[in-house]
């Protein structure tokens, strides 16, 4: 698992501290490029938006979820895709 | 906008503690879940 944000890496320390996170929290700063490369890049917010993506052995993505801002994500889909690939 | 079945954009990002991550280092050969949010502090 990767997470991805505007943050910069001392704010993601911080917080990977914080709640104890032992996944890579990677820092997208400061102008999002990565968020923009998929698309789910909020130009008005100056971050991304919550988006998932599953991607598989070969580097394709084979889910993508995107929700706006305010709501939560059902991450039992893409974990439901995870476990059935091999 | 990044589709299902397309090849996922590789990147190179900083991790909290300061290594490089890029995608085609860490998901060779693995499955990766990718998720952007927000801002740190916010439900993911």
């Amino acid at each position: 698992m990767l997470g991805v944000s505007v943050d910069s890496r001392f704010t993601q320390r911080a917080w990977a501290e914080k709640m104890g996170f032992n996944f890579p929290l990677l820092s997208d700063f400061p102008h999002g490029d990565v968020a923009q490369a998929y698309g789910v890049y909020l130009p008005k917010n100056g971050t991304a938006t919550r988006a998932t993506f599953v991607i598989d052995q070969e580097g394709i993505i084979r889910y993508k979820l995107v929700t706006n801002t305010g709501t939560e994500r059902d991450h039992r889909e893409a974990l439901e895709v995870l476990r059935a690939m091999p | 906008m990044a589709e299902v079945g397309e090849r996922a954009p590789n990147f190179a990002l900083k991790d909290q503690a300061g290594n490089t991550v890029s995608l085609s280092d860490f998901g060779v050969h693995k499955k990766v879940l990718l998720v952007f949010y927000v801002l740190a502090w916010t439900p993911i």
